[in-house]
């Protein structure tokens, strides 16, 4: 299991969020969608290679920007898990 | 801790932020809340005792939280809270429009074994959403009470009072507290998955979204419009779309409402005001029908618009907008859902700026609103199609009209990416992506009457009192003609005609420039499109030097035309374009509204200029012109144009039994134009294209000078 950004994940990936560096709006938006500390997500689809990306929290769909994305720290769950 | 003199029944309110908690409690306590500072706590928490049903209970307002498992400070708190304080049971507090996320922590919280309540707040809001929650059927489930209520307007408070009167009457007192993390973190991750899963039965079961489409369905609709390659494209095919259809239902619409209106005015109230003093009749018919015949006019359009609007929001499809023109958006300070405004404003700049509001942000939506006006409305196309065929060939004519776009998009954008450090939003695009959805045809009418209803109170007002103020302007001393140089208006153009008479703007138009009459008549203008009247003035410049004269008289030929063409249906409708005429003059071709004959005024060059343009353009009701006829003839001898020489035949009504002289008739001064005949002109050869001068042909009658002429528009 290897740790990284959520910005870096392709689609269909699935990780578990460790730590969301970001301030507080946006980590409170992201906390009500559902993504906090523990949660598990799966990328859906990304817009280009830097575009904003559509992640799967639970059964909430949602969009961020790669900005946001790259300061959220997640750790990969393997493809079988998925 | 159950210090002494503490109440022993205790209810605490949960729930996630911004699920009207506070108000709730508020509700419920009716009294000014008390702060109370509990031990081991850093922050203050909100109670305040109750009555219910003769036992005193105290009720506390604890944090938002997301889970009961969250890592935040007011998670810890709560936590905390629950852990120290005994609580007699919990008042689980959940948005009911958002249902499916906040059930997991009701979830939780029962499984702490407290006695819970669930109250559903927001239930009116939910409601006019169209969601549907069965609390009868959630409540067999979950085991405990749930009650819809409106916390904000107090809707089901009373219910819910009654329950909790009967869940503290059972209850002995404040149990010891609970425990709420008794297991290891990954138990309680697989235990919080446990819940969302039971939560997503829950809801599937319980709560009705309206028609939201499958989520396998969902999907596969995704992975075609947000198709990596195709994704875009197809999006502008669907806004086109779109427009086709805004355009084809509005303009019929908004046809058929000036019809009424000057139907109405023509039949009824001018028959009704024919006793009543000139003055009382000019203000009804020219001032305060026009008025709010000018706002009653753009509200077909409004409403449609606003109509498809709702649909691309509500379906969920402007959020995938969002995040498919986010990339470039981004750039700009703007998010992807300014995108689609900018494009709205391609058909119309007015419903594109209205519709800024469905960006959150301030800075994000002042500075969309910036960019629009850029976007080239279709009515400005209009004018630049005109110019393109005008000016170059036929092969470089797209390709200079190509190049206008481009530059509108440059200016547009550019003009966001200059002040993209002063608004920006701070708004991250973080937003949920909903499952497709069919909205309900009620929904959607409710939302585009909701807007429209703004559109109509706040717009609607200001520009009827606009054009009332104009009118005033034109009207006022009432002994002169109107818009002349002894009104209000006239005199101030007189007043600024040292200053612009030097650079070639004429005394009347000056008054546009000054800007005094057409800061408000911009209201209007904007609405009945803008780009329209701004590209006029700007073309001409009425007084030069003889060097200059070919030009500028193919330049006001070419007003002319356009005055021809702006009674084309497929174009001049769009914008269903008004305005004072005097201002435009246009040698030997009719655009002036006047008909007052003062021919020993004394005075300076705008008198002058204004017994010219007189003299040459004798009231005349009706004006009919093959519009490509004219623009060949003018095509081809751009220099010397000669519409005097064209007079004759436009005069005429083509095919029509009685063969109208309207300006013999008029100079003879006493044969009112039969109302409404026009119309039947227009019908009877439908390529002819025809103009009259005057709001209604009772405006022109010779001696009741109308103070501005309008573009009557052929019905079909």
């Amino acid at each position: 299991m290897s740790i990284q950004v959520l910005a870096a994940l392709k689609p269909a990936q699935r990780a578990v969020v460790t730590a969301l560096d970001l301030e507080f709006p946006v980590r409170e938006k992201l906390a009500a969608l559902g993504v906090r500390i523990g949660r598990s997500l799966q990328v859906v689809r990304r817009v280009g290679s830097a575009g904003p990306m559509q992640v799967r929290v639970g059964h909430t769909d949602l969009i961020l920007r790669a900005a946001d994305a790259g300061r959220i720290t997640v750790e990969l769950l393997p493809e079988a898990s998925a | 801790m159950t210090a002494r003199g503490r109440p022993r029944l205790r209810l605490a309110l949960v729930g996630m932020p911004n699920t009207g908690k506070s108000t709730l409690f508020n509700r419920l306590s009716g009294v000014p809340a008390k702060v109370a500072n509990w031990p081991g706590m850093t922050v203050d928490l909100l109670t305040a005792k109750v009555i219910l049903g003769g036992r005193t209970v105290e009720l506390v307002d604890l944090p938002g939280l997301y889970s009961l498992h969250g890592f935040g400070e007011d998670e810890r708190l709560v936590r905390h809270f629950l852990e120290q304080e005994p609580v007699t049971a919990l008042v689980v507090v959940l948005n009911a429009v958002q249902l499916e996320r906040q059930l997991p922590l009701a979830l939780q919280l029962r499984s702490l074994g407290r006695p819970i309540v669930l109250v559903l707040n927001m239930a009116d809001e939910a409601r006019r959403l169209g969601i549907r929650v069965d609390a009868e059927r959630l409540a067999s489930k979950l085991d405990a009470p749930v009650l819809l209520v409106d916390s904000k307007h107090g809707h089901g408070i009373a219910p819910l009072k009654q329950a909790l009167q009967q869940l503290v009457a059972g209850a002995n007192s404040a149990d010891v507290p609970v425990v709420t993390s008794a297991s290891s973190e990954a138990a309680q991750l697989r235990a919080d998955d446990g819940y969302e899963a039971h939560a997503a039965a829950l809801a599937a079961d319980a709560v009705d979204i309206p028609h939201a489409l499958p989520a396998r369905l969902t999907d596969r609709i995704d992975r075609v419009l947000l198709h990596p390659l195709a994704g875009v494209p197809l999006f502008f095919l669907l806004m086109l779309l779109l427009f086709e259809v805004v355009y084809g239902v509005g303009l019929p619409l908004q046809d058929g409402m000036q019809w009424l209106i000057d139907e109405g005015k023509a039949n009824w109230l001018a028959p009704w005001l024919a006793s009543a003093s000139p003055a009382l009749k000019s203000f009804v018919l020219e001032g305060l029908v026009d008025g709010v015949g000018t706002v009653l006019t753009f509200l077909p359009v409004i409403l449609v618009f606003f109509i498809a609007m709702a649909l691309v929001e509500d379906s969920g499809y402007l959020v995938r907008i969002a995040f498919l023109m986010d990339r470039w958006m981004s750039r700009l300070g703007l998010d992807g859902r300014a995108f689609v405004m900018q494009l709205m404003g391609l058909g119309c700049n007015v419903p594109a700026i209205m519709g800024t509001r469905v960006l959150r942000s301030r800075g994000s939506r002042l500075l969309s609103m910036l960019a629009i006006p850029f976007s080239l409305c279709s009515a400005r196309l209009q004018v630049l199609v005109f110019l393109a065929a005008a000016f170059f060939s036929r092969q470089a004519a797209p390709l200079v009209l190509a190049s206008l776009y481009a530059v509108s998009f440059i200016v547009a954008f550019g003009t966001a990416l200059v002040w993209r450090r002063r608004f920006a939003g701070d708004e991250p695009l973080l937003l949920e992506l909903p499952p497709y959805r069919l909205p309900t045809l009620r929904a959607l009418f409710a939302q585009g009457w909701q807007s429209s209803r703004h559109f109509l109170e706040n717009a609607g007002v200001f520009i009827v009192a606009g054009v009332l103020l104009i009118w005033w302007l034109t009207h006022y001393p009432f002994d002169a003609a109107p818009a002349s140089p002894q009104t209000l208006a006239g005199r101030l153009a007189t007043f600024s005609a040292p200053l612009f008479a030097p650079i070639g703007i004429d005394a009347i138009l000056s008054l546009g420039v000054t800007g005094l009459v057409d800061r408000i008549l911009e209201a209007r203008d904007r609405l009945l499109c803008f780009g329209k009247l701004e590209s006029m003035r700007t073309m001409v410049p009425q007084k030069t030097r003889r060097g200059r004269r070919p030009r500028i008289k193919s330049l006001q030929a070419l007003l002319a035309e356009l005055a021809v063409r702006q009674s084309d249906p497929m174009m001049g409708e769009r914008c269903a374009y008004r305005f004072p005429i005097e201002r435009v003059h246009v040698p030997g071709f009719l655009i002036s509204g006047r008909n007052e004959r003062r021919p020993d005024t004394p005075g300076g060059d705008a008198q002058r200029q204004h017994r010219r343009v007189a003299a040459r353009s004798r009231p005349r009701c009706r004006l009919e012109a093959n519009g490509a006829q004219l623009r060949r003839r003018h095509l081809a001898r751009p220099d010397r144009t000669r519409w005097r020489s064209s007079r004759r035949s436009r005069v005429s009504c083509p095919g029509h039994p009685r063969r109208a002289r309207a300006g013999s008739s008029a100079r003879s001064g006493n044969t009112p134009m039969r109302p409404g005949s026009s119309r039947g002109c227009a019908s009877a050869r439908p390529h002819d294209r025809e103009y009259r001068t005057g709001s209604t042909a009772a405006a022109c009658r010779p001696g009741t000078a109308g103070p501005r002429c309008t573009l009557s528009i052929p019905r079909r």
